[in-house]
C-alpha cells in the first residue's frame, strides 16, 4: 500500500526516534545493542527510503526490520563468537524492594530465548494482536500463543495474574 | 510476579532506552550518530554512522571505472587464489581500485539477483512474510533435490570477525580461524557454526565483507525454518559450502 503523502526521512526520524530506540531496548534488553539495532536498521533504511516512506506505515516497516535484525542469523552468529570488551550489562538492584522484583523481571526477559522474547514485547509492549505477530515474526499463530504461554511461564506469570497492561511504545 | 511487574519492566527499560539518549540526529547527516563513547560498537564499523552515506556515494561514484582484478577471474575460490594481503605492505601501496558493490534496490531485484547466481544450480521459495528489502529467506532446493533453508542478506558497516572492542580503548585482536582477505581487501567468513541450531541441524554459510562496507551474507541449513525447532529436511544443506562461497563472492554483486 502507498501512502498518499510520503514521509521524509529526517521528520519520520525525528517523531520516531525516540520510540525506537525504546522498543528495540525493550526487545534487546541493552541500551548498547539497541542503539546498535536502531542505527544500523536506520542506516539501511534512510538508502531505501524512496520505497519505505511512501508505504502506508513506515514506522511498523522500520520496526519489523528492527525486529528481522535483533533475530537475525547474523546478529546471532556475532553473540556466540567470544569478544573481547564486550559485557553484557547486569540488571542491578538499586536496593529498594519495590524494584527488586522488577529487576528479576528484566532478568527474566533477558534470559528467554529470542524469538519467546519479540512475542511478549510485540505482544505486551506493542500491543499487537497474535495475528499481527504471527506475521511479523513469519509464523503460525498457534506458534505465537505457543512462544507466549512458554515464554509467560519462565516469567512466571500465571494466566490467571493480573490483567496484562498493554504498553504502548509510542508513550 | 505479576503483569505489572511486566510492565514495571518495560518502564524501566524505556527509562534506560531514554536514558542513554545518544541518538542524536544530525541534520543532513541522514542518519544518527552515537555520542556515548563507552558502550561497545564494533571498531570495524565505528566510522560507520557518519561517513557511511559519504563512503557509499563515493564508490558509487568511483567505482563502476575499473573492474575487478584479483576475484573476477575465479570468484569462487576463497582461498587458493586469493591473496593474504600484509597489512603493512598494503598500507604502503596504492590501494587497488575495486568496484563497488551493486547492491539490488527492491526485495525483488534481490530475488531476481539470486536466481540469476544460482542459475540451474537450485530453486529457492521465498519466505515473504519474513523477508524485507535487503534479507530473504526461505527453502532451497538442490538440483539434486537436496532441500533446506536459506537466508540471504546484504547489510553495510557490520562487523567483521575479530573486529570487535570499545571505542576508546585498543581493540584486541580475537582469533578468527576461518577468516580470509582475498585479492581485491574483502573478508570472507565460513563460519560452520549454527546458533540455536537442532541436533542434526548442519549449516553452511559464507559471510563476504566488502571493501565498500557492505556484507553479503549466505546461510543455508538442512532444516525447514530460520528459528529454532525448525524440522530437519535432511542430512545436509542444498548447497555446499563452495556453493554457499560462490554465491556470495559472485562477480554480480559488482558494479559493471
Amino acid at each position: 500500500m502507498i501512502s498518499a503523502q510520503p514521509v521524509g526521512f529526517d521528520d519520520y526520524v525525528v517523531r520516531n526516534q525516540r520510540a525506537l530506540m525504546r522498543f528495540a531496548t525493550v526487545l534487546s534488553g541493552q541500551t548498547w545493542l539497541a542503539d546498535d539495532l536502531v542505527a544500523d536498521v536506520l542506516g539501511r533504511a534512510f538508502e531505501r527510503w524512496d520505497r519505505i516512506g511512501a508505504v502506508a506505515d513506515p514506522h511498523a516497516y522500520v520496526r519489523r526490520m528492527i525486529v528481522n535484525e535483533h533475530l537475525s542469523w547474523r546478529r546471532r552468529l556475532a553473540r556466540t563468537t567470544p569478544r573481547a570488551d564486550i559485557k553484557m550489562s547486569e540488571c542491578v538492584s538499586d536496593g529498594a524492594h519495590e524494584h527488586a522484583e522488577r529487576d528479576a523481571m528484566i532478568t527474566r526477559l533477558a534470559a528467554l530465548p529470542r524469538k519467546q522474547r519479540a512475542a511478549v514485547v510485540l505482544r505486551y509492549y506493542a500491543g499487537m494482536s497474535d495475528a499481527d505477530i504471527a506475521a511479523e515474526l513469519g509464523c503460525r499463530e498457534i506458534t505465537v500463543r505457543s512462544q507466549i504461554s512458554r515464554a509467560l511461564a519462565t516469567l512466571r506469570l500465571g494466566l490467571t495474574g493480573d490483567a496484562p497492561v498493554l504498553a504502548q511504545e509510542s508513550r | 510476579m505479576t503483569f505489572s511487574d511486566l510492565d514495571d519492566a518495560f518502564q524501566e527499560l524505556e527509562r534506560r532506552a531514554d536514558a542513554a539518549g545518544d541518538l542524536v540526529d544530525r541534520p543532513g547527516s541522514g542518519r544518527p550518530r552515537r555520542r556515548n563513547p563507552s558502550h561497545p560498537i564494533r571498531i570495524g564499523a565505528a566510522a560507520a554512522a557518519v561517513t557511511a552515506i559519504a563512503v557509499g556515494i563515493s564508490f558509487a561514484a568511483f567505482g563502476g571505472a575499473s573492474r575487478h582484478v584479483g576475484g573476477a577471474s575465479n570468484p569462487s575460490a576463497p582461498s587458493g587464489t586469493a591473496l593474504v594481503r600484509d597489512s603493512t605492505a598494503a598500507s604502503a601501496a596504492e590501494p587497488p581500485a575495486v568496484p563497488a558493490t551493486d547492491v539490488p534496490a527492491t526485495q525483488a531485484a534481490l530475488i531476481a539477483r539470486f536466481g540469476s547466481i544460482l542459475g540451474e544450480s537450485a530453486t529457492f521459495t521465498v519466505d515473504h512474510a519474513n523477508s524485507t528489502d535487503n534479507l530473504i529467506t526461505g527453502v532451497l532446493t538442490s538440483d539434486s533435490g537436496t532441500r533446506g533453508m536459506y537466508v540471504l542478506e546484504l547489510d553495510k558497516n557490520v562487523a567483521v570477525c575479530g573486529a570487535m572492542g570499545t571505542v576508546g580503548q585498543k581493540s584486541t585482536p580475537l582469533p578468527c580461524p576461518n577468516l580470509t582477505t582475498l585479492a581485491d581487501g574483502s573478508k570472507l567468513e565460513v563460519d560452520p557454526d549454527f546458533p540455536d541450531g537442532p541436533p542434526d541441524g548442519v549449516m553452511n554459510d559464507a559471510i563476504l565483507s566488502r571493501p565498500d562496507g557492505w556484507q553479503i551474507s549466505l546461510y543455508t541449513a538442512n532444516v525447514q525454518g530460520k528459528y529454532y525447532g525448525a524440522p530437519v529436511l535432511g542430512k545436509d544443506p542444498a548447497l555446499t559450502v563452495k556453493e554457499v562461497t560462490d554465491v556470495v563472492t559472485s562477480p554480480e554483486w559488482l558494479t559493471k
